[in-house]
């Protein structure tokens, strides 16, 4: 424990360079000067504002990274013509619910990506996360019946699935794909909507 | 026009129609939450397309901070609409004839007993 607080773990050299090459384009000159200055300030950042000790790299699959990316892309447009057409038809109202989406990653910094991810696309927003729990709710634009809920929750689920499949390793997105499909066949079946009241007394705020 | 120019132009144009998308529905949606949504989202998607519009025309080094504005943007927006999404949501601002499920609050309300 003691280890973390020696300045040296806190200056990791990925954090660094990131901040340096932060500061070059926030300048838009690459030269020795800014070099130097943008080393200064991520040296002084980066010990004021020590980040947790255990990171994670997001790096590791760049080639899922992209494909999600342009997953998050498309459904982004899809998402923004969806959700216009809908207030449209609507005349300037909405129809909208709050639904609860089990979290299918234990990981924070996974759950916090994805969180962004859905949060992202116009008509959707994580509102509320219950960690303890494993619970998101999320609001949701465009929702008329049942079976539109129902649609909205494998659409944040398959998000969510893409995002673990990118950014976390190989086990724990097939554990994510499995808890996806239980949760999508439970909702179906209807036997998670009585049974949320279980863990009840979690009125969380981790964000 | 080069070709250049009317990707630059296309980009721009629709860019501005999102950007306008958002302030529309701000105008039109009855509450904070889906206010927030035509807020914060199109806008997102608007901004990256003018962006991706400027930076074509721009030389590469200085496309490359349009780049990290369009990160930050894609960054922080969500975390900002959720944060304010849940202070709306905890002091009552929501229309709740706009929902039709209100999952949180059955979960608050078995909570509470």
């Amino acid at each position: 424990m003691a280890k973390r607080t020696l300045p040296g773990t806190r200056v990791a050299p990925s954090l660094l360079i990131w901040l340096v090459l932060v500061w070059l384009l926030l300048w838009g000159t690459f030269d020795v000067a800014s070099l130097v200055y943008g080393t200064l300030v991520a040296l002084v950042v980066l010990v004021l504002f020590p980040l947790p000790s255990h990171r994670w790299n997001i790096f590791r699959r760049p080639l899922r990274l992209v494909t999600v990316a342009l997953y998050v892309v498309v459904d982004l447009f899809g998402s923004a013509l969806r959700f216009l057409a809908d207030i449209v038809r609507n005349g300037g109202s909405v129809s909208a619910a709050i639904v609860h989406v089990p979290v299918l990653s234990d990981v924070d910094h996974v759950i916090a990506s994805a969180a962004n991810v859905v949060s992202l696309a116009p008509g959707k927003f994580v509102l509320q996360i219950d960690r303890p729990g494993g619970i998101w709710y999320v609001y949701v634009t465009g929702v008329h019946t049942g079976p539109d809920v129902d649609k909205a929750v494998d659409d944040v689920l398959d998000m969510q699935r893409a995002v673990v499949w990118a950014v976390a390793g190989d086990e724990e997105a097939s554990a994510a794909a499995g808890r996806a499909e239980e949760a999508k066949r439970r909702r179906r079946t209807g036997a998670d909507r009585s049974g949320e009241a279980d863990h009840g007394d979690q009125e969380r705020e981790d964000r | 026009m080069s070709v250049r120019d009317w990707i630059s132009a296309g980009l721009l144009v629709s860019g501005a129609l999102f950007c306008v998308i958002g302030a529309w529905g701000m105008v039109r949606l009855p509450d904070t939450l889906s206010r927030l949504q035509a807020a914060t989202k199109p806008q997102t998607l608007g901004l990256l397309l003018i962006l991706a519009g400027t930076a074509v025309r721009l030389e590469p080094h200085y496309a490359a901070g349009l780049a990290l504005a369009g990160l930050f943007q894609v960054i922080t927006a969500p975390v900002l609409s959720q944060l304010m999404g849940r202070a709306a949501y905890r002091t009552g601002c929501v229309d709740r004839s706009t929902l039709v499920v209100d999952e949180l609050s059955q979960r608050l309300r078995a909570g509470r007993q």
